[in-house]
């Protein structure tokens, strides 16, 4: 709680912090508070502007998109997407990467070694091309994107966790846990995970912007999730096709995508400052 | 030094059989290959005779065995849908890759650098608050949006440059300041924070006390002990560029090597897609090695 208390003094950490929430209770509203269905459409409606008033008495406040959808509520449906993957990527590729970070770093040795080999083989490789050949293998659908959203962004834990628990190692409190003869695994627990969370949660807060950003390029580039899903991406690149006479069918979704990853940066930002001011340095 | 050298090219070798490794399993974990480019409803034997050609008949082992010996000398195949070696695709798609990547390289280190140095002096002015807030949106905006909103702009309303292809130095405007918007945020924020850090050191006073010009105290004193987490990070936005091209390329219609990576994939061209994967690993690598023994040079005191 005094976390938050003082992330909310900073600027950036205000404006962050307002940012994100109110694009997560956007989100998670976005079945009760969006005018209609993502997916209805209306031929007859075809690429209206916003502030649209039809002859029903409804307006269409960000207009409709080329095939009469209504673009405000496609665009709140996929706010709620891109949260719900970068959030799901960002747990799950955290756990991975702070544990075997953890076990690298502590049993070193061929773990190490091997462990160590996979992210230097895996940063070596762009993710945008690791993606695009990981679904262009399999099939573009939600649970794949994840995964390899996820497969990602393992190695950006595991790294400097590594690196953390080195020095944790040789520290005295572990020396000390050690030789009174503490168990190796409550030395994980109780010595080792609670002084690399504040890193690993500074390390979340750009994944999260990453895993989001990712899994619009990707559908941009049609290997993530295809139509008709309210997909941010996609719908950018559904409206590339209509720049000239459409403006708005690509610059709201990606107004939405740009606002939650800016949100999330400098929320980020405040919160590496807050939690550990020796942790600078890593943007 | 020349231990550390060999150490790091061993390592280096190592992680590019990994990906070979890697590869290959996606490859053969991912269905019949034959059967995407044999017309449907073909017989059998014609099935085989692909197959064959292909050497797709032998063991798994022995392809992985030919497969590493055709990398090592630097065969790389022939793509199955242009139906030429990978190896002359290649070159005519890097060059224009590089055409593209490298005036937005040099415009964002003048750029990014340019803009750290003055945020960083005069800090928590007018010019840090502008500067801080690009680099932040810079950093936040998807670069296939940045890049429609640009040729929204430019393109379709102004009609001053044009939308994409290679045709004069017009096209080249968009897709650079494109690029180059994207890349100079961290390398800005970078240079930021590490020049407040070293601006506030003991030679910095020095230096300024013994009367020294504030020009000379700044780029000589403070830059080059600054350099090395800017150096790190203009190491890694090279690697940002070059994933960045995949997406800027097919947003400008780019005729380079993310757009064909693309295309590559899409079409399930294997040979093509190994190919490009292995030149994007080789130059990623390069590059970090380049990044470390610059490190030595820059900080005598970094001893391998």
């Amino acid at each position: 709680m005094g976390t938050l208390v003082r992330l909310l003094r900073t600027p950036k950490g205000a404006v962050g912090l307002i940012l994100v929430a109110s694009f997560i209770i956007l989100g998670l509203l976005a079945p009760v508070i969006s005018p209609t269905n993502p997916q209805k459409q209306n031929i007859s409606l075809r690429n209206r502007p916003p502030l649209f008033h039809a002859a029903d008495g409804r307006v269409y406040l960000l207009g409709t998109d080329e095939l009469g959808r209504d673009l405000l509520t496609r665009t709140l449906f996929g706010v709620r997407l891109s949260l719900l993957i970068g959030f799901c990527a960002v747990a799950c590729s955290g756990t991975i990467g702070v544990f075997l970070g953890v076990l690298s770093g502590f049993q070193g040795g061929v773990i190490d070694f091997v462990v160590m080999r996979a992210v230097d083989a895996q940063l070596s490789i762009p993710l945008i091309l690791l993606a695009m050949m990981w679904i262009a293998f399999t099939k573009p659908s939600l649970p794949n994107v994840l995964a390899v959203i996820i497969l990602a962004g393992w190695v950006q834990y595991a790294r400097p966790i590594r690196a953390m628990t080195l020095t944790l190692r040789s520290s005295g409190f572990v020396e000390a846990a050690h030789a009174i003869g503490v168990p190796r695994w409550r030395i994980y627990l109780r010595h080792i995970l609670p002084n690399v969370l504040p890193l690993a949660v500074v390390i979340s807060t750009l994944q999260l912007a990453g895993a989001i950003l990712m899994e619009g390029s990707l559908s941009f580039l049609g290997v993530g999730l295809q139509p008709p899903a309210a997909a941010l991406g996609l719908m950018v690149n559904s409206g590339r096709r209509y720049i000239d006479t459409a403006w708005w069918i690509c610059t709201f979704p990606g107004l939405a995508l740009m606002l939650i990853v800016l949100g999330v940066y400098f929320m980020g930002d405040a919160l590496r400052d807050t939690l550990d001011p020796k942790l600078r340095r890593l943007g | 030094m020349l231990g550390y050298l060999m150490r790091r090219i061993a390592i280096s070798v190592l992680v590019v059989l990994l990906i070979a490794g890697f590869l290959f399993a996606m490859l053969n974990a991912t269905g019949d290959p034959v059967l995407l480019l044999v017309p449907e409803n073909a017989p059998p034997e014609q099935v085989e005779a692909v197959r064959h050609s292909l050497g797709l008949d032998r063991s798994v082992l022995f392809q992985f065995g030919s497969f590493l010996k055709r990398l090592m000398s630097a065969d790389l195949g022939t793509s199955w849908r242009l139906n030429r070696p990978v190896s002359d695709i290649l070159p005519y798609y890097i060059v224009n890759t590089i055409k593209l990547t490298m005036p937005a390289l040099v415009l964002t280190t003048i750029l990014s650098v340019g803009m750290g140095l003055i945020a960083a002096v005069r800090r928590n002015g007018i010019a840090d608050l502008l500067a801080t807030l690009a680099a932040s949106i810079g950093n936040s905006m998807p670069i296939f949006w940045s890049g429609i909103l640009l040729i929204m702009v430019f393109a379709v309303k102004l009609r001053w440059l044009p939308a994409g292809g290679t045709a004069s130095w017009k096209s080249y405007v968009l897709p650079v300041v494109s690029i180059g918007f994207y890349m100079a945020a961290s390398l800005a924020r970078t240079t930021r924070t590490s020049m407040l850090e070293v601006l506030d050191a003991d030679y910095v006073r020095t230096a300024r006390s013994k009367g020294l010009r504030e020009g000379i105290v700044i780029l000589k004193h403070a830059l080059r002990n600054a350099a090395l987490p800017i150096i790190t990070v203009w190491g890694a936005q090279l690697a940002t560029l070059l994933a960045g091209t995949v997406v800027t390329e097919t947003v400008f219609s780019w005729p380079g090597i993310g757009r064909l990576s693309v295309e590559a994939v899409m079409g399930r061209d294997y040979p093509l897609t190994v190919g490009v994967v292995i030149f994007f690993a080789v130059v990623f690598i390069g590059v970090n090695l380049a990044v470390d023994l610059t490190y030595a040079w820059l900080d005598p005191r970094i001893r391998y």
